[in-house]
């Protein structure tokens, strides 16, 4: 659904949340829909937390106070990147972070003039962490334009994960493991690595490329649980990277997965 | 012959590896670790006892949310008192935020007012790779039988804010009331989260 905002760039505005990193809001308005974005810039070598924060670290907290008359979807997350650590992998976001919100409103006409207040409590970390919680206030009439069309096209078809697919997925577990089976049915595509990052902390080990190997035309994925699970899953849930060759070029896609999960 | 010689010893090393990997209701791994006037302790010392393990760093913001707060002061002094062993362990390599010099932790302990029965010294990680510890704080339960009983988080709101402590839920508190009430944990491992361990 996001993959389809190539549309016009209204609004835009800043603030400091922290010494560290400041937060920009602006709108688009795509078709039927508009949406919000909240762009985070973090310094070089610091970072911010996703919704699963992994081995250390807490998750990006972010609430909104709105006006009578406006309501927003839950956040659409960018793709994190995984980070090592000592042997701990944490799930974030380096230099820039783009996380997107439909807006839902009676009449277009009256979100002008309007405030809206975010919360935010999040933890930016280097080789120290710093907590910071900050209400920001943006007035809806004050915001510029942040991306042009094609910024915002390379960073919705790069920076998001794909909600549709058609991969044939089976999802198994075995001992303290899930096996992820994936149907390879493309002939041209080498998979090189995978990467999953679930949704839930907790429950599986984190790592930077989970181990896989090819049985006949699939691919078998290793997602080991972590030793002290707080519980058993009914389905594997969270992003599934995948780095292949394609003509010569080594080509990433992510897919959001909720996979249901079978004893063997 | 050789080969087979250097399999079995692989065999053998990886068992004792695994053995030595701490895992919820099973024996916990032994360790000797010395405290910050030099004495040395070992856990199997304290058989018999309930003993809790707490992964420290007090320059992390969420340890100092629970000292800072007293609460984790309050729960040394009160569990203590009704005979558990109270290890405070700092897996912080030298260099690295948390990892001080014996004076610096001791006049840090006592401006802190802290009641525990040790603090340990992990500087090479040993002890805290061998229990998982990832964060700091990180809470493991041992109980009188030996067996670990409790891994996870202090309590259930992810913060760093000292006004979160009365509202949460203290999974360590309810842990040991359950244990000292003879009956079995009921949540035995939660997800722990504050700074990285700093090995």
């Amino acid at each position: 659904m996001i993959k389809n905002l190539f549309g016009i760039i209204l609004i835009f505005s800043q603030a400091i949340v922290h010494p560290k990193t400041f937060v920009e809001l602006s709108l688009y308005k795509a078709d039927s829909k508009t949406y919000i974005c909240l762009n985070f810039t973090i310094e070089n070598g610091w970072h911010l937390y996703w919704l699963n924060s992994g081995d250390t670290g807490i998750p990006t907290e972010i609430t909104w106070n709105l006006p009578d008359g406006i309501e927003i979807s839950d956040e659409l997350w960018p793709i994190p990147k995984a980070f090592e650590v000592d042997g701990l992998v944490s799930y974030g976001y380096e230099n820039n972070a783009s996380i997107f919100y439909e807006i839902i409103f009676k009449d277009y006409s009256e979100i002008h003039n309007k405030d809206i207040t975010c919360k935010i409590n999040s933890l930016i970390c280097k080789d120290i962490c710093i907590p910071f919680d900050t209400v920001i206030t943006f007035n809806l009439s004050n915001l510029k334009s942040r991306f042009n069309q094609n910024e915002l096209k390379d960073l919705l078809n790069n920076q998001f994960p794909n909600k549709e697919h058609s991969l044939e997925l089976f999802g198994k577990i075995e001992g303290d493991k899930v096996l992820l089976e994936i149907k390879n049915n493309s002939e041209n595509e080498t998979i090189e690595s995978f990467s999953f990052f679930p949704f839930e902390n907790g429950i599986f080990k984190n790592v930077l490329a989970n181990e896989f190997y090819k049985e006949l035309e699939s691919y078998l994925i290793k997602i080991e649980f972590d030793p002290f699970r707080t519980h058993i899953p009914e389905k594997l849930e969270g992003i599934l990277i995948l780095f292949y060759s394609e003509n010569n070029s080594r080509i990433k896609k992510s897919f959001e997965i909720s996979v249901p999960l079978k004893y063997y | 012959m050789k080969n087979l010689i250097f399999l079995i010893g692989i065999f053998f090393l990886t068992n004792v590896l695994l053995a030595q990997q701490a895992s919820i209701d099973s024996k916990a791994p032994d360790f000797k670790l010395k405290d910050s006037y030099g004495k040395e302790y070992s856990l199997n010392e304290f058989k018999g006892k309930t003993v809790v393990l707490e992964w420290i760093n007090y320059d992390c913001p969420f340890v100092k949310k629970h000292y800072d707060s007293k609460n984790m002061q309050q729960l040394q002094e009160k569990y203590t008192q009704k005979g558990v062993v109270w290890l405070a362990i700092c897996s912080s390599a030298k260099g690295k935020q948390g990892h001080f010099t014996n004076d610096e932790i001791n006049k840090r302990s006592k401006e802190h007012g802290a009641k525990f029965t040790a603090y340990l010294i992990d500087e090479d990680g040993t002890v805290g790779k061998m229990y998982g510890a990832k964060t700091t704080p990180h809470m493991f339960i041992i109980n009188s039988d030996g067996k670990l009983v409790y891994a996870g988080a202090i309590d259930d709101i992810k913060s760093t804010d000292k006004e979160d402590v009365k509202k949460a839920n203290n999974y360590v508190s309810k842990a040991l009331d359950e244990i000292l009430s003879g009956k079995e944990v009921s949540t035995k491992t939660t997800t722990p989260y504050g700074c990285s361990v700093k090995y």
